[in-house]
């Protein structure tokens, strides 16, 4: 049986994992960090994107290299147009955005997270988002360099924006790859009634909705980086003093309460014989305290969802002096797992893990039946 | 109310506890069950990792509530097949 259930989990698992892009309800470093603001997609002014032409060299891109807002991109090929297969393509994504729509605002801003939502998928498509990392390429156009260049620069995450003119756009780009499914022709993705050219639906504009998310709000701030700095630290700090003195407050209470109930009979002589007995019980009593904790450490666990490995490093004393041999080695197990083939089977571990624990569970359950119930209920009996 | 009653019941058989006198633990095996604790608690976040404890919390509590359960009605019973003129077997 519990294979028969193994071979159902492991048949329904993949559609455990659709989803690629996870955004984060709460900021697990400061949980009085505002809500994450989500832009809307008309705060964007307009976004394009080309496809990586070296990618695949028989794919092409149809008529440039960069799309507009409306624009559908297409691909041709005079030898495997609706023949061929594709398996994956390139795509960098540019955007251009003001803030909330608003193109005269010089009010300070700063995102701190850029994720890419893929609406619907094709059947027969995946998308990879790759290339999001702590830092955000980021450029403001209208500077230009020598070279008549936009200036593109990589800003770390946090960074404060601050539109020195109005009409200040912010640009960034993001890179991403479609993986479509090998068994599947590309006749059967191209819509070839569309256009004169194939075109691949996959790379509608619609499919990709840019978001950006721990957004700071821009109300709250004032001219300067610093000043707005200092006023988003101190609303931080201001809701993080609410909190705490709430929290005091309730502490407080129960404590009175609880005074209140156990001094209300009070009695020093019960009170001088429970701690003795207590003292003397205590061989008995830790092994309570001890099952407490530990059932306590997996029932209110708090799962992060960031897993790190920390080797640590090596050092030799030699006549008074310390060699460092290496130092500590961080592991990022959650980066590890996050994409690519590792990323299924660590859905398929955890599975079966689960699928363990119950089968432990169901197991146990039986063999206490049987010990109340008797065996011929479950083994050998009348209803078997 | 439930203080007053445990010593109560603390007074009533203190002088058989103090007749028994039970050893105390030892300071070395605290550490060391403090240690163990200590470890647990720095492995369930890679424990999670690969079984998700917020999946099998439902049988972790199924599993003590049988246990509970079974564990007390033994003792019960135990205790009542030591009266003779019950007659439970």
């Amino acid at each position: 049986m519990v294979f028969a259930l193994l071979l159902v989990f492991l048949c329904f698992a993949p559609s455990f994992s659709a989803d690629f892009v996870e955004y984060p309800t709460q900021n697990p470093e400061n949980p009085y960090a505002p809500a994450p603001v989500i832009f809307d997609v008309p705060s964007l002014l307009s976004y394009y994107y080309y496809l990586d032409q070296t990618a695949r060299p028989d794919l092409y891109v149809y008529g440039g290299s960069y799309w507009g807002l409306t624009n559908t991109s297409s691909w041709e090929h005079s030898e495997h147009a609706g023949r061929d297969y594709v398996s994956w393509a390139t795509y960098r994504v540019n955007y251009q955005l003001y803030l909330n729509d608003d193109t005269s605002s010089t009010t300070p801003w700063k995102m701190s997270k850029v994720a890419l939502q893929v609406a619907a998928p094709m059947a027969g498509t995946q998308v990879r988002v790759s290339g999001f990392s702590d830092n955000i390429n980021l450029a403001v156009q209208g500077v230009l360099d020598s070279n008549s260049k936009l200036s593109m620069d990589v800003y770390p995450v946090d960074t404060l924006f601050i539109p020195q003119d109005s009409n200040t756009r912010f640009s960034f780009w993001v890179d991403f790859t479609v993986m479509f499914d090998p068994s599947v022709d590309i006749e059967e993705l191209v819509d070839l009634s569309s256009s004169q050219s194939p075109i691949l639906p996959i790379m509608d504009p619609a499919g990709f909705v840019p978001r950006l998310v721990s957004y700071i709000p821009a109300d709250s701030m004032g001219g300067s980086s610093a000043a707005g700095q200092q006023q988003i630290d101190q609303s931080i700090n201001t809701q993080g003093d609410k909190i705490d003195q709430s929290v005091n407050q309730q502490t407080e209470q129960q404590e009175q309460q609880y005074n209140e109930f156990t001094e209300s009979g009070d009695s020093s002589l019960f009170d001088d014989t429970f701690d003795e007995v207590h003292e003397k019980v205590g061989l008995f009593t830790a092994l309570e305290e001890i099952g407490t904790t530990i059932l306590d450490i997996f029932l209110n666990f708090n799962s992060t969802g960031y897993v790190t490995l920390v080797f640590p490093g090596f050092a030799l004393d030699v006549g008074g002096v310390t060699y460092q041999v290496w130092d500590d080695y961080e592991f990022g197990l959650s980066e590890f797992f996050s994409s690519g083939p590792m990323y299924f089977l660590l859905e398929y571990m955890q599975m079966f893990n689960i699928i363990v624990v119950y089968s432990l569970l169901l197991r146990y359950l039986i063999r206490v039946w049987e010990k109340i119930m008797g065996n011929e209920y479950i083994y050998g009996g009348d209803y078997f | 109310m439930w203080k007053i009653i445990s010593g109560f019941f603390s007074w009533v058989f203190s002088p058989i506890i103090n007749v028994l006198n039970f050893p105390v633990i030892p300071a070395e095996l605290v550490e060391v069950i403090n240690a163990t604790i200590d470890f647990i608690g720095g492995g369930i976040s890679l424990f999670d990792f690969f079984c998700p404890i917020e999946a099998i919390i439902p049988a972790i509590y199924m599993f003590f509530s049988v246990w509970t359960v079974k564990h007390g009605y033994d003792m019960v019973m135990w205790i009542l097949r030591k009266i003779p003129f019950i007659g439970v077997k």
